[in-house]
């Protein structure tokens, strides 16, 4: 009780006049959310890379800092921080220093109508899928104008690589969406999470609480399985980084860049890709909805819907593009643009057209 | 249509592009199984040295060390054929005249080592002088910690090589190893 009347005391004598003062204050409570999720998580990202990569080449990973090495990327981050920024002199100085974050901010911005549980969204928008599509793909505007502002012909080819995939995978990544789109009947990313979540339309058994995600129906299947190929290229990574092709880019359109401003664009990248798995989550896997119980009893409440079933689909989802990312190799640029535009596009249509069967035979 | 053979391609453009699409699908997997094993099943190749060590072979050859005998004085004679087979020039030594009592008790002149000192930093552990050795006082032991970022420190005296202790078990084995080899080969 004393405590309660601590917190009371607090709220009435500081949190009330302020909101008094600055009603919009109240706004900044989910952008601080965001900000803190995105900085932690990409933290986290990092060290599951390395440790995952160490898996897949039979090797450990870090070790040393914190139990099995989880501190390591903090320190990696402090390390950043405390290095030299360079400019190159022939820059375009004042576009090289905010090209970072033209990539970052858009990378933070969309994660306002994503759906982590039930009711815990930063902004319904009844246009979130297309907001989410359209301001996530302003990032590779960072991208590109890096790769420009470096003056360095590495750097310009990655920005202008980057260009080329973005314009290609936009399409088929966009077709698939449609396809969810046309099931669900709605752009709201919360709707389509209630739509699943109550939904018994699929392949799976009726009676089953993971019988309305749309990955269980033929269209979502195959979307689903297009979606996270065109992903993988969308956020550029293996086996699709070709604007950050080591091989051939040296270090691609982040060559020149050092300190903070680099980790700027590592926390874009990293931020991007849990943002590409918390779509698919969303829209194809069914988002917070449970794949055990939607109400559970006693015990079975944690199983029930709510955050922590996103969590856990967009670890797994992640998990899976680590994996491809360290198994499969990087393709040739001609081959990247080839299995976009001879393979996902047609895919995707052929796909569209099943959907609009599906829809129509079937119900949404 | 890379993944699939030439032969097995299909004339019609829509049936061999749903093969291209399948044969993608297949190999995909097919990568992703090598690494989930390896990722889920496989042992770690890693050792994580300063925590965990490795069994050293037996004939791991480091750190050379001269036998003492009962009296604590190195029982080498100070012949020289280490120093002159060391294709590295290493090995340095002096000779000096020492009287001992042998256990009959009478007094007689032997050669001892004045000056004993080896650079490790300049030896290739190739086992040369503990072969030549007349006496088998020189052996090269498994004791491999003795790095240093001075490389004057590497230089070692006959005090640091003098290991009074009898030989341990796996050291038993090694010199009985180096005995062999000839035989063997």
């Amino acid at each position: 009780m004393e405590e309660r009347g601590w917190l009371e005391s607090l709220v009435n004598g500081l949190v009330q006049p302020l909101y008094d003062a600055v009603p919009w204050i109240v706004h900044l409570v989910p952008l601080l959310w965001i900000l803190v999720l995105v900085a932690v998580s990409v933290l986290i990202l990092i060290w599951a890379e390395r440790k995952v990569s160490a898996d897949i080449q039979s090797r450990v990973g870090p070790l040393h800092h914190g139990p099995i090495g989880v501190f390591q990327s903090v320190w990696d981050a402090l390390k950043l921080l405390t290095k030299e920024d360079t400019i190159p002199r022939q820059a375009d100085r004042l576009v090289f220093c905010i090209a970072p974050f033209i990539a970052f901010v858009p990378a933070v911005l969309v994660y306002v109508v994503i759906p982590f549980g039930k009711g815990w969204i930063a902004a319904d928008l009844n246009v979130g899928l297309w907001y989410l599509l359209s301001v996530g793909s302003l990032g590779v505007v960072g991208v590109i104008v890096a790769g420009w502002a470096s003056n360095n012909k590495w750097s310009l080819l990655g920005g202008m690589r980057a260009a080329a995939q973005l314009i290609t995978y936009e399409i088929p990544m966009f077709l698939s969406v449609v396809v969810v789109i046309m099931m669900a009947g709605t752009l709201s990313m919360d709707d389509i999470v209630r739509n699943q979540a109550g939904g018994r339309w699929s392949l799976a058994p009726p009676e089953t609480p993971f019988a309305g995600w749309y990955c269980f129906t033929i269209p979502g299947l195959i979307a689903s399985v297009l979606y996270l190929v065109a992903a993988l290229a969308e956020v550029n990574r293996q086996p699709f980084d070709l604007p950050e092709a080591e091989s051939e880019l040296v270090s691609g359109f982040n060559t020149e860049y050092s300190g903070m401003r680099f980790a700027i664009f590592f926390l874009a990248e990293f931020s991007n890709t849990a943002l590409v798995a918390g779509i698919a989550a969303t829209i194809f896997f069914g988002g917070w909805s449970s794949p055990i119980v939607s109400e559970g009893e006693g015990i079975w409440q944690i199983f029930g819907d709510g955050i922590v079933w996103y969590f856990v689909k967009i670890t797994a989802l992640i998990y899976g593009m680590m994996w491809v990312k360290w198994t499969l190799p990087r393709v040739r640029i001609d081959q990247m643009l080839q299995v976009a535009w001879k393979g996902l596009i047609p895919l995707a249509l052929i796909n569209v057209a099943i959907a609009v069967a599906h829809v129509a035979w079937v119900g949404p | 249509m890379g993944h699939v053979p030439r032969t097995q391609v299909s004339s019609n453009p829509i049936i061999a592009f749903f093969q291209y699409v399948w044969s993608s699908l297949i190999t995909a997997a097919k990568g992703l199984r090598v690494t989930g094993y390896n990722a889920w099943l496989r042992e770690r190749v890693t050792v994580a040295y300063p925590k965990q060590e490795l069994d050293l072979s037996l004939r791991t050859r480091a750190k050379h060390r001269v036998l003492v005998d009962d009296t604590g004085d190195p029982i080498c004679i100070a012949c020289g054929q280490c120093q002159r087979i060391c294709p590295d020039h290493c090995i340095l030594v002096t000779r000096k005249k020492v009287t001992v009592t042998t256990p009959e008790g009478e007094e007689k002149q032997v050669n001892r080592p004045d000056e004993f000192v080896i650079d490790l930093a300049r030896c290739m552990y190739c086992n040369l002088c503990a072969e030549v050795c007349p006496v088998d006082c020189l052996h090269l032991t498994r004791d491999f910690k003795y790095s240093s970022g001075d490389v004057h420190t590497m230089r070692i005296e006959l005090e640091g090589l003098l290991r009074p202790e009898p030989l341990s078990e796996y050291e038993a084995n090694q010199t009985d190893g180096a005995d062999d080899e000839g035989g063997e080969e």
